[in-house]
């Protein structure tokens, strides 16, 4: 039943242009800065992109991007209203469409992140065998968690929430205070290479990050399941 | 909100005359489990609304659709929703006329459109309880016409629960019929459609195109030196039934009113028979809600109670 919810975020996305073109932009803002980056001759290049523009920028704004265009820019529940109107049970209809999302973010954060790896990559980085495999993990777990991040958000009221977790995730996580542990962004700066997250080891982010994809999604799938008219 | 709704619906069909302010759409919500009820018991199919769930299809005002596919996709979404047997879309939406608009999108279909699509996968669905707000209006042209009969041939097998602000549209569908005032619910008796208070109605008579306004202007003349009659009006004949446009601009009825319908019923026979005009139909005119209100509230029953 899941994959059969699923046709309607993958048709959103697919179908209407808000999807590709959040998708498109975003990946080629990240191209474009591996470019950059390669050109100006950083040492490290891989590390200047990925802790700067695509860390901070891209991962967070094209997950924002694909959960937008899955939920066809509504709330969560407002965007199953016609899956429930079919019969759809609601708290699977929600799962469906964060799962959806969640996944289309993970697959497109690791194809940027590879992307940029293979293009920026300079002598000062990690060899390319290892950092390739790793940043890409790390960005592909960091697409599920913001897409289950700003699933929850888009879970509560109208949807207008999804906005203010993303601004939450940039002010909490910049400031590496306890707030941060609640946000993506710092585990993952952190796992990329950037100052640990209020002290926490790597690891501890890493588990963070994954307990946070299951947390949010399973906030997301509680709020959503109350049905609208 | 609703404060007084004890009813109980089998198969067949339930017409519950009121408007949304009445609480129509909370009594939906709640039997079909988007509301909980904050005192009192709701039993669907033996159990709870929400285990009744994919045995419940419901068709509102909003008629919310899948907006970013296909209407044949939707349609075999919904069976596969609702473990049915796969069928062709075209022959789901043909019920109600409305096979070509199974190419479109959902997204560029009209509200019209919409409630079309979604009350014919309602109904050729192999859902037990079928609740749907406004069965008759807001739909394509032809498919009010169609729907009675899809209605009626659904209920033969399931329970449909239909809400409406029309007490034309609920005598054209009912088995039995509800009413809900201010959240209040009550049985309603059929004749109270047509009875007003103190024996009071009103008949319709369309007069057949080929006498037309000659003939209705005939029968109004006749029917003015009758006591029984209060006053005529005459109205748009926008019969369900009616699928010819044409022949339904040329056709005018005529809504007769007076205190007393027995005796209205006599003088509007009478009229017709002096005038010998060509009618194509007499039947007692549906009271409007609020006539029908007053008729209940002034029943000794209702006094006592």
């Amino acid at each position: 039943m899941i994959l059969a919810l699923a046709r309607l975020p993958l048709a959103r996305w697919t179908r209407r242009r808000r999807g590709w073109l959040a998708a498109l932009g975003w990946s080629a803002f990240a191209t474009l800065a591996a470019v950059v980056a390669r050109n100006t001759g950083y040492a490290a290049g891989v590390d200047h992109v990925m802790r700067g523009s695509v860390g901070v920028v891209v991962l967070p704004l094209l997950t924002y991007g694909i959960v937008s265009a899955s939920l066809g820019g509504a709330g969560l529940r407002a965007s199953v209203r016609g899956l429930v109107a079919l019969g759809a049970p609601p708290a699977r209809a929600a799962l469906a469409s964060v799962l959806f999302a969640m996944a289309a973010s993970a697959v497109a954060c690791a194809l940027v992140s590879a992307l940029v790896c293979l293009i920026a990559h300079g002598h000062g980085d990690p060899p390319l065998l290892s950092d390739l495999p790793a940043t890409v993990c790390v960005a592909f777990l960091a697409g599920g968690a913001y897409a289950a991040y700003f699933g929850a958000g888009s879970a509560i009221g109208r949807g207008a929430m999804r906005g203010l977790f993303l601004a939450l995730d940039w002010v909490l996580g910049a400031s590496g205070g306890l707030g941060a542990i609640l946000t993506p962004r710092g585990h993952v700066m952190s796992l990329l290479g950037g100052p640990l997250c209020f002290d926490l080891s790597r690891r501890t982010s890493s588990v963070l990050l994954v307990v946070m994809l299951g947390g949010y999604l399973a906030m997301a799938v509680r709020l959503g399941r109350m049905r609208p008219r | 909100v609703l404060q007084d709704a004890t009813l109980t619906a089998a198969k067949g069909l339930l017409a519950i005359l009121g408007t949304r302010n009445d609480s129509t759409t909370v009594l939906l919500d709640l039997i079909d489990g988007t509301t909980r009820p904050r005192s009192g018991q709701v039993r669907v199919l033996g159990g709870s609304p929400e285990a009744a769930r994919p045995r419940v299809v419901r068709v509102s005002l909003e008629a919310p659709l899948p907006e970013a596919m296909r209407v044949d996709e939707v349609c075999v979404l919904s069976g596969e929703l609702r473990a049915e047997p796969r069928a062709l879309a075209r022959d789901r939406l043909d019920i109600l006329g409305a096979a070509g608009l199974a190419d479109r999108m959902v997204y560029s279909l009209s509200i019209e459109e919409r409630r079309t699509v979604s009350l014919a996968i309602a109904l050729t669905s192999k859902a037990d309880v079928v609740l749907v707000e406004e069965p008759l209006a807001s739909l394509e042209p032809v498919a009010p016409r169609l729907a009675i009969d899809a209605l009626r041939e659904k209920a033969k097998n399931a329970c449909v629960v239909a809400t409406t602000a029309s007490s034309r549209d609920a005598a054209a569908i009912a088995d039995e019929l509800g009413l809900l005032t201010a959240g209040t619910y009550r049985p309603l008796e059929r004749e109270l459609l047509h009875v007003g208070s103190g024996g009071s109605g009103s008949l319709r008579v369309v007069v057949s195109p080929s006498h037309g306004k000659v003939g209705a202007a005939s029968l109004v003349a006749a029917l003015s030196s009758e006591d029984a009659v209060a006053r005529v009006e005459t109205a748009a004949y926008s019969s369900v039934a009616s699928v010819d446009p044409k022949a339904a601009a040329e056709t005018i009825a005529l809504v007769i009113f007076g205190p007393d319908l027995v005796a209205l019923s006599r003088a509007v026979t009478r009229a017709i028979g002096a005038t010998r005009v060509d009618v194509e139909l007499v039947e007692p005119a549906p009271q409007p809600l609020d006539a029908i209100r007053i008729a209940l509230a002034d029943r000794p029953s209702a006094r006592a109670g």
